[in-house]
C-alpha cells in the first residue's frame, strides 16, 4: 500500500509547481528506520524497523478572495504507536474574514480542521516540521494522538499585528472519532465497545513582540468522552473529562533556539470498570528543547521531556502499592533525554537522526493492560533515522 | 632626534599608510553596506499601485496573512532559497526574522491547510523574472539593478 502511494506521488511530485493559480498543492515523503529497545514503544521485539513512513497530499483551491478550500490525505506507519494506514488529516472551508477593527484579522475553518492550539499540533504529522519524529510525549502523546491532531467542528482564529506585538487568538470546538487502538489505549484491550468523543472545545492565545525574537503562548482544552460496552464486554458503560492547561514558550536567535511547553492534566472517570467507580488524577509534565544551528545546512538538538501521571504519586509507588506489585512504580512517570541531528542535503531534502534515553513509561502503554508490567523496562531507549523529501 | 630627510620620509610614510587605512576602512564600509538593508530594495510588479508598506504589513504579506492588494489583485510572493544571501538580509534587515522561523511559519501554513505561502526561486535571475512577468507580485532586489519594476518604500520603525 505505501509502496503504491510513495510511487504515486513520486510520479505527481515532479509535475509540482507553486502555480500562480487558484490552486495549489504540496507533499512529503518520509521513510526512516527506527527502534526501541527494552520497551513496546514502537514495536513488540527489540529489531530495527522500517515501520516509520509518512506520505501525504494536500490541495488548497480558493474560491474567491476570502473562500478557499484546503484538505490533506495522509498515510502513516509509525509501528505500535499509532494506527497504521491511510486517513483524510484534514478538509475545511477557509472563511477569510473582511478587514475587523483595530486592524484585526479573522478566520474561521468549518470541517475537519487541524489543533493549532500548541506550538507541534497543526503539524504533528508533517516529517520536515518537527525536530524529532518522536515528539516529547509528555504534551504530544501518540496514545492520544488521533484526538488532539484536528477535530470536526469550527475553529476561529484572530491575529493582530502592532508595532510593539503580534496578537493571536483561536478558539475551537468539534469532536473526533476515536478508534480501536486508542481505546485500548485508554481502557486497556480488553475493552471491546465504542469511545465516544461528545466534544473537545479549545482556546489559546499567543504573543510575539515585534522584534521577533521570542514567542509565549497558554492554552486549554476541554473535553467529555463516553463508553459504551459491546455485549461480551467486561467493561461497562461510562464517562470522562479530560482538562488540559498549557504554557507555551519559544526563544529565537540567529544560530539557536529553544521550545518548551508545559502542562497540567485533569481527568476524571465514571463507571467503565464498576458501577460505583470514581477516579480524579492530576498528570503534569512538559519539555525543553534547544536547537543549535551550526551552519546553513547542519544543526544538532538536546531535549527533555517529563511527566508524571498522577501529582499525588510522582515517584509511581503509591501506584505498585495499590496493584500489589502488579504495576511498577516505574509505570508512573517518565523521563526522558533526547539527542538530535539534522542535516538538510539540497532544498527539501533532510535526513535526522534522534536517540532518546528514556525512564519510567507511564506513555508507553495503557495502564489497564494486565501484563503492563512486560511492555517495558524501567529504562529503555529508541532511535531512529529518517529520510525526507517535501515539495 | 630625527634628520629633517627621515622625518619628511616618516611624513610620507604616515601618509601612505593612513591612506591605505583609509582605504581599507572604504572596502570595510562598502563590504559592511553590502549586507546592509540600504542596499536591497523591496520591489513589485507594475500592476500593483503600492508605493510604501511598513514592516507590519510586509510581515502579514510575507507569513501568508495578507492574500490580495486593496485594488483586489491577488498577491504572489516570491523568494529565494533560504541560504542565499539576499533572502537572508531581507529577512533579518527587513522583516527582522531569522530564514529558519519563517521557512517553519511557511511549513505550518502550507501543511496546514492555512493559507498560500511564497514561490521559492532557484536563481536571481529568475526571481527578477518573476517579479516582472507576474501581476501582483512582490519580492526583493539588489538596489543596483535596473529593472521594470515599482520600488516601494519601507518604514522599518
Amino acid at each position: 500500500m505505501k509502496n503504491h502511494i510513495a510511487f504515486a506521488l513520486a510520479i505527481v511530485s515532479s509535475f509540482a509547481v507553486d502555480a500562480q493559480t487558484d490552486f495549489t498543492w504540496h507533499g512529503y515523503v518520509s521513510q526512516g528506520i527506527t527502534q526501541s529497545k527494552d520497551s513496546s514503544f514502537i514495536t513488540d521485539d527489540n529489531n530495527v524497523t522500517g515501520e516509520l513512513t509518512e506520505i501525504g497530499l494536500n490541495g488548497y483551491y480558493q474560491l474567491s478572495e476570502n473562500i478557499s478550500i484546503a484538505g490533506q490525505i495522509n498515510y502513516l506507519d509509525g509501528g505500535n504507536r499509532f494506527e497504521q494506514g491511510a486517513r483524510l488529516d484534514y478538509l475545511f472551508v477557509d472563511w477569510k474574514l473582511p478587514n475587523l477593527p483595530g486592524g484585526w484579522r479573522g478566520k474561521i475553518h468549518a470541517g475537519r480542521f487541524k489543533n493549532t492550539h500548541w506550538l507541534y499540533s497543526s503539524t504533528r504529522d508533517v516529517p520536515q516540521t518537527r525536530y524529532t519524529s518522536v515528539l516529547p510525549q509528555s504534551v504530544y502523546f501518540d496514545g492520544f494522538r488521533d484526538v488532539a491532531l484536528g477535530s470536526n467542528g469550527i475553529l476561529t482564529s484572530f491575529s493582530h499585528y502592532g508595532k510593539e506585538y503580534t496578537w493571536e487568538l483561536n478558539w475551537s470546538y468539534g469532536r473526533s472519532n476515536i478508534n480501536d487502538s486508542q481505546r485500548d489505549f485508554l481502557l486497556g484491550n480488553e475493552a471491546k465497545g465504542k469511545i465516544k468523543q461528545d466534544f473537545v472545545h479549545q482556546a489559546s492565545v499567543f504573543l510575539q513582540p515585534s522584534s521577533m525574537t521570542w514567542k509565549i503562548g497558554a492554552s486549554w482544552l476541554n473535553s467529555d468522552f463516553r463508553y459504551m460496552p459491546s455485549q461480551d464486554d467486561n467493561r461497562l458503560s461510562g464517562r470522562a473529562n479530560v482538562e488540559r492547561f498549557m504554557l507555551s514558550a519559544q526563544y529565537f536567535s540567529e544560530n539557536w533556539e529553544v521550545s518548551a511547553e508545559l502542562l497540567r492534566e485533569k481527568q476524571d472517570s465514571q463507571g467503565l470498570f464498576a458501577p460505583d467507580f470514581a477516579e480524579k488524577r492530576t498528570g503534569e509534565g512538559g519539555f525543553v528543547q534547544f536547537r543549535y544551528l551550526f551552519n546553513n545546512h547542519v544543526s544538532g538538538l538536546l531535549g527533555y521531556d517529563t511527566y508524571i501521571n498522577d501529582t499525588s504519586d510522582s515517584d509511581g509507588k503509591d501506584l505498585e502499592a495499590r496493584t500489589g506489585g502488579l504495576i511498577p512504580a516505574y509505570f508512573g512517570y517518565q523521563d526522558t533525554y533526547t539527542l538530535g541531528l539534522r542535516w538538510d542535503i539540497a532544498p527539501k531534502w533532510r535526513i535526522q537522526g534522534e536517540y532518546h534515553w528514556v525512564e519510567g513509561a507511564t506513555r508507553v502503554v495503557s495502564l489497564l493492560n494486565r501484563d503492563v508490567a512486560s511492555h517495558a523496562d524501567k529504562h529503555w531507549k529508541m532511535w531512529s533515522i529518517q529520510f525526507m523529501y517535501w515539495f | 632626534m630625527k634628520k629633517p630627510a627621515l622625518r619628511w620620509l616618516s611624513d610620507i610614510y604616515a601618509f601612505t599608510t593612513s591612506k591605505i587605512v583609509l582605504l581599507a576602512l572604504a572596502v570595510l564600509v562598502m563590504c559592511v553596506s553590502k549586507v546592509n538593508a540600504s542596499e536591497l530594495n523591496v520591489m513589485v510588479n507594475e500592476s500593483v499601485m503600492v508605493a510604501e508598506l511598513n514592516r507590519s504589513e510586509l510581515r502579514q504579506i510575507f507569513t501568508g496573512q495578507r492574500q490580495y492588494w486593496d485594488n483586489g489583485t491577488k498577491i504572489t510572493v516570491f523568494v529565494l532559497q533560504d541560504t542565499d544571501e539576499l533572502h537572508r538580509q531581507f529577512c533579518r534587515d527587513i522583516l527582522q526574522m531569522f530564514p529558519y522561523q519563517l521557512s517553519r511559519l511557511w511549513d505550518q501554513i502550507t501543511y496546514s491547510g492555512q493559507g498560500i505561502t511564497p514561490i521559492r526561486v532557484t536563481s536571481y535571475q529568475a526571481l527578477v523574472d518573476a517579479l516582472e512577468n507576474t501581476e501582483g507580485a512582490i519580492g526583493y532586489v539588489e538596489r543596483t539593478d535596473i529593472v521594470k519594476l515599482r520600488r516601494v518604500e519601507v518604514e522599518l520603525k
